[in-house]
């Protein structure tokens, strides 16, 4: 019988919560620093009944779309035109440069350029998910097999249908891979940028109650980060379902 | 009608030409085969017709005018399946031909007519290799250039898709041009057989195949094709 993604997901948390419940009735003294599953439960409810954690929750999700979608927007396009032109190589050079400093330590320069705020948040976030997209759509459209571009040569396809029809959408599963990994990275960049620069938002609210001792509702935060991330996963994988109708491997389930 | 007129070719990390001095013509309906043994350029010969590779020397002419660059008055439908994935069927189509009547017409020649809104990932072998037919017949080319197209099929559907191939270009009027290592369907399906060999290689000779008068007896026509398989392959190993 074949379980459901869902409740393989409350059965893993549930068990999960049990096992470390256990391990506190074992180990007592850990009570004195962390807090126990029960109480982050407790203080999870009470936070969703005062309802300003959906406040901080949004204002997240809001600077990882805007950040994430500025990246897509101009490391797709950028990507496909480069895989197929001599700028190319000066540009994945560029990316192999960059691609290594952690998006964390761009924020002194965000800060330094858009203040304390929103577009801060917005150009960490960019610049965490812009190079996995660019890498994985260059890595694809530069992957086109030879009897692809000798078809379109043939047929005497029109430049503009052979960026649209052939090398974007041949490119496309390797998107999908680059958006699956910078959502990731978008997700983890937007949660530093806030635990060092920002008044509000999931990482600030951790910021705040580590500052107040808070450490249920720091632990709760985390595990509101985890869920929200799992759940961008898996709207990108559900869209990638949607779209890749034609890649065989779509019509296996691969939960 | 396509000349070869005193082609050579040379790939830049090699020392000798691997095609040197390639003179024939295909007359406009003809059915032209290529043999040769493996790697002895008739791939690259292709290439060169197809105009994906430049000769290093002469020329191609087309119809009296030098062609060196792709076209669609000639379609290769190449070894590997050259179809989009990401389309359906009818949409590979419809990237060349707009036009749903031909679209239409064409899937149901290949037999595809039920099809239409298929993947390729759901298509068997011979399918894929139909939709291939149909789409390079798309674009109406005069010329349709076939490297050893069907190589991955087993035997017994190769056979059927080549008689099919040989009755829809007849009808079509299309000249086609096929490179193979297979000397059975060379002589069953060619007016002309283009034996290459030699090293660097070259064209050893042209065998003419009348089939306006072949005998009725089938021992005879077996007879005949038994001592034309083994002058070729002799001409081949020379």
């Amino acid at each position: 019988m074949k379980i459901p993604f869902n409740i393989k997901l409350i059965i893993v948390l549930l068990s999960t919560t049990l096992i470390i419940q256990v391990a506190f009735f074992v180990f007592p003294e850990w009570s004195n620093v962390l807090p126990q599953p029960f109480e982050v439960i407790k203080v999870g409810i009470s936070e969703f009944f005062l309802g300003n954690i959906f406040i901080d929750i949004l204002v997240s999700l809001k600077r990882v779309i805007v950040g994430f979608l500025l990246a897509t927007i101009i490391a797709v396009p950028l990507a496909i035109f480069s895989s197929h032109h001599r700028i190319g190589r000066y540009l994945v050079n560029i990316n192999e440069l960059l691609r290594h400093i952690p998006p964390i330590a761009w924020i002194p320069v965000a800060i330094v350029l858009f203040g304390l705020g929103d577009a801060s948040a917005f150009f960490i976030v960019f610049l965490g998910s812009f190079f996995p997209i660019f890498l994985n759509t260059f890595f694809g459209a530069n992957s086109l097999p030879l009897v692809y571009i000798r078809v379109c040569q043939s047929f005497e396809l029109p430049k503009i249908v052979y960026m649209k029809d052939i090398l974007f959408k041949f490119s496309l599963p390797y998107i999908f891979t680059g958006l699956r990994i910078g959502i990731g990275m978008a997700w983890m960049s937007v949660i530093a940028a806030e635990l060092i620069g920002a008044q509000s938002g999931l990482g600030y609210y951790i910021q705040f109650n580590r500052l107040l001792l808070h450490m249920d509702k720091v632990v709760f935060g985390m595990l509101l980060i985890g869920l929200i991330g799992l759940t961008l996963n898996k709207l990108i994988k559900l869209l990638e379902k949607k779209v890749l109708v034609w890649a065989p491997s779509n019509h296996h389930d691969r939960n | 009608m396509i000349e070869i007129k005193n082609i050579s070719h040379k790939y830049k990390k090699q020392h000798h030409n691997i095609l040197n001095d390639i003179n024939f013509y295909i007359s406009d309906g003809e059915f032209v085969t290529i043999v040769g043994k493996s790697g002895c350029g008739k791939s690259t010969l292709l290439n060169i017709i197809a105009g994906y590779i430049k000769p290093t020397d002469g020329q191609m002419v087309i119809d009296g005018k030098e062609v060196n660059k792709p076209g669609k008055d000639r379609i290769v439908i190449h070894q590997g399946y050259d179809h989009f994935d990401w389309m359906s069927v009818k949409d590979n189509l419809n990237l060349i031909n707009k036009d749903e009547l031909v679209v239409n017409q064409l899937l149901s020649k290949v037999g595809l007519n039920d099809k239409h809104e298929s993947f390729p990932y759901e298509l068997s072998g011979g399918m894929k290799k139909r939709l291939s037919i149909a789409r390079a017949l798309a674009v109406n080319p005069k010329f349709l250039i076939m490297d050893e197209p069907f190589s991955s099929l087993d035997h017994k559907i190769r056979s059927q898709i080549y008689k099919e191939v040989s009755i829809l270009t007849k009808e079509l009027n299309k000249t086609v041009l096929l490179v193979t290592h297979d000397l059975d369907e060379a002589i069953e399906l060619s007016n002309k057989i283009i034996v290459l060999s030699g090293n660097p290689t070259t064209v050893h000779e042209v065998i003419y195949l009348d089939r306006h008068n072949q005998s009725n007896d089938h021992s005879k026509v077996l007879d005949q094709i038994f001592n034309l398989k083994n002058q070729i392959k002799k001409l081949i190993e020379d």
